[in-house]
């Protein structure tokens, strides 16, 4: 399906908002940088000088704290929304989110299980030995281990006769994410004060951990769905018509199903390890392109990586902004942005949503 | 051709087809016909996708169909569900090219275009071509699947050398006497120009006005096969059926008629409401609950 001339405008405009808003987010908060300034600095870095001045404390903030934290916004913003609308288009239900098959789920609990146990695992020699290696990384770490466990159960429990059924996943999907649930709230039962506010805004998620290990880490693990989920668009469509009319149309319907399991939980897993519980973007972007552009999932997978990118962009900047020089959690603002945008779009397109 | 040798398949202890043969070969349209729960669907499924078997094999073009690939097959053979998706949010268009999918990678060549334009026309839909499929009627939507089908196995040039085979289930069942014409005569037209088609059906004046071949089917085995004149008779009808009919020669076209025997009919339909076999454990009538609902 070819994307259409009014979904071609809506994804151009998605990429020049983008890029006004890496240019102001790199240069808003505690330190102001000018847009020419921030030119100068990535010029600089190539070797050419003297365009706009900039003093020393400027490119350091630039290099070492906003352009990492701005790159790692964008890739975890990508991977949330374009997860999402794959796994809209695979289960073919609008509810459909990356929490849905317990990726989240599992990494609260791995989260909640490392804030609470490092003071007393860290004593353990085996464990130094571990934290040697990855060191700052393990919380990050563990949560990846633990999202990409519980959705492979998940994935398993929903296996028959060698076929992933769709219902079976939603059904397993809430059940682990009801163990998860409850074994995260006894584990915070037993959590200290200072634990407990740790878990607080872990839960809100956050993307203050930036550095550039943390974009470098994570970058394959989100690159990669962003270049091969869009290629599965045809089969995606395909799928719209139902699962046996998509096989008897050549789609290897399983295969399909793996791929975008194994993909979605790699790009979710690694946004969340590093930045924590950020909900509603998987939720929400895609339905907002859906409604402005149509269902052409070609169309709704890029454009979900473009927006998902430039809403955590948008919102990790009044994150940054509004309480200077202090921050707020990153998931409470793409809550309070992304609900008013949703029901002002779900108002004005009633009639095309019911097609949903 | 396609063939089905001694096709056996059971689901836990139930067997559904039990040594099932049959051949059709290009320029044939072979009706599969039965009563409710003989296995007409399980075998129309069997011969058009890779299945398990626990006997037998389905060969189409002499090749083995476990050894096609989900691609290949779907370039030789498409099949018309009984039911389908009523709120594709697509234009029109956009669904009957969705058939030409296993024929190009990213975007549709000059032939995958010019033969969606060439269905829209032949299948009198050019108004409805930008309208959202989940808008229109239930009628519409059903010639839009034929067409997105019809598109899947469609070739710009004939080309003699593999046979294309078309699968309808029960493709007639919702629609008025013009439109089961529209979609028996394309079926029609289809095999003229080569292409096999399989079909199931329940009209057995359909099925003797069109089928050069029945295979009749009863709990799981087939009961006859051959031409509708020589499967349809009389005793053969009232053993599968168990009903009494009439057959006429229509003086016209020659064409074989069969009419149930109503007087016989309305007896034992009123024993059926005396009986109750709907409603064992309630006192309300059944005659009464039919009026309710």
């Amino acid at each position: 399906m070819k994307i259409s001339s009014k979904q071609r405008i809506i994804l151009i405009t998605l990429i020049l908002l983008l890029v006004v808003f890496v240019f102001l987010s790199v240069g808003n908060g505690a330190l102001y940088i000018s847009p020419a300034q921030v030119f100068s600095i990535m010029l600089h870095k190539t070797g050419v000088n003297g365009i706009t001045a900039f003093d020393e404390g400027q490119y350091n903030v630039f290099w070492v704290i906003r352009f990492p934290r701005v790159l790692l916004g964008l890739l975890i913003g990508a991977a949330l929304a374009l997860s999402g609308a794959a796994l809209q288009g695979l289960f073919r239900n609008p509810l459909a989110d990356p929490g849905l098959i317990g990726i989240s789920a599992g990494a609260s609990l791995s989260a909640v299980l490392m804030i609470v146990f490092l003071s007393t695992l860290s004593t353990t020699p085996y464990f130094q030995y571990v934290e040697g290696l990855i060191g700052y990384y393990t919380l990050n770490i563990a949560t990846f281990i633990g999202s990409c466990i519980t959705s492979l159960i998940v994935f398993r429990l929903s296996r028959s006769n060698g076929k992933t059924i769709v219902t079976n996943m939603l059904l397993a999907g809430i059940a682990i994410n009801a163990l998860c649930g409850a074994l995260t709230g006894l584990i915070t039962y037993y959590a200290t004060d200072a634990e407990l506010r740790n878990i607080t805004f872990w839960s809100l998620g956050s993307l203050g951990g930036a550095s550039w290990n943390t974009v470098l880490t994570i970058l394959p693990f989100v690159f990669t769905p962003i270049v091969l989920l869009p290629r599965l668009s045809k089969s995606l469509n395909t799928l719209s018509l139902g699962e046996r009319e998509a096989s008897y149309l050549g789609i290897s319907v399983d295969r399909l199903k793996i791929q975008i399991i194994v993909l979605a939980t790699l790009a979710v897993g690694s946004a969340v390890a590093v930045a924590g519980i950020i909900g509603f973007v998987g939720l929400v972007v895609p339905h907002v392109l859906r409604m402005m552009g149509g269902f052409n999932q070609r169309y709704i997978l890029i454009g979900s990586s473009l927006a998902g990118a430039l809403l955590l962009t948008g919102s990790d900047l009044l994150a940054r902004i509004l309480v200077a020089p202090a921050e707020l959690p990153i998931g409470i603002i793409t809550a309070l942005i992304g609900t008013p945008v949703f029901i002002w779009i779900l108002i004005k397109h009633k009639k095309e949503s019911q097609f949903i | 051709m396609l063939q089905a040798t001694n096709i056996t398949y059971t689901i836990g202890s139930k067997v559904l087809l039990n040594h099932v043969s049959l051949h059709a070969k290009a320029g044939e349209l072979l009706v599969i016909a039965g009563p409710n729960g003989a296995g007409k669907s399980t075998l129309l499924k069997l011969l058009s996708e890779k299945t398990n078997l626990d006997m037998g094999c389905v060969t189409i073009n002499e090749k083995d169909i476990m050894h096609y690939t989900p691609k290949e097959l779907a370039k030789i053979r498409a099949v018309l569900p009984q039911s389908f998706s009523a709120n594709l949010p697509f234009q029109v268009e956009e669904v009957i090219m969705m058939g030409r999918y296993p024929h190009f990678d990213e975007y549709p060549n000059e032939t995958d275009v010019h033969i969606v334009k060439e269905i829209i026309a032949a299948l009198e839909i050019e108004h409805l071509r930008d309208r959202v499929y989940a808008t229109l009627s239930g009628g519409e939507q059903q010639r839009v699947q034929l067409g997105r089908v019809l598109a899947q196995i469609r070739t710009e040039k004939e080309d003699v050398s593999e046979t294309k085979y078309f699968f309808l289930d029960e493709p007639v069942s919702s629609l008025d006497l013009y439109h089961q014409q529209i979609v028996l005569q394309t079926a029609k037209y289809l095999t003229q120009e080569g292409y096999c088609v399989i079909a199931v059906l329940h009209d057995l004046n359909l099925i003797s006005q069109y089928a050069d071949n029945v295979l009749l089917m009863y709990q799981g085995h087939v009961e006859a096969y051959g031409s509708a004149a020589h499967v349809f008779t009389k005793e053969r009808i009232k053993n599968v059926y168990g009903l009494d009919v009439h057959l006429i020669e229509d003086p016209v076209s020659g064409q074989l008629f069969i009419v149930p025997d109503t007087t016989l009919f309305n007896s034992k339909t009123n024993q059926i409401i005396t009986n109750k076999p709907y409603d064992n454990n309630s006192s309300i009538p059944v005659n009464r609950t039919l009026e309710s609902i």
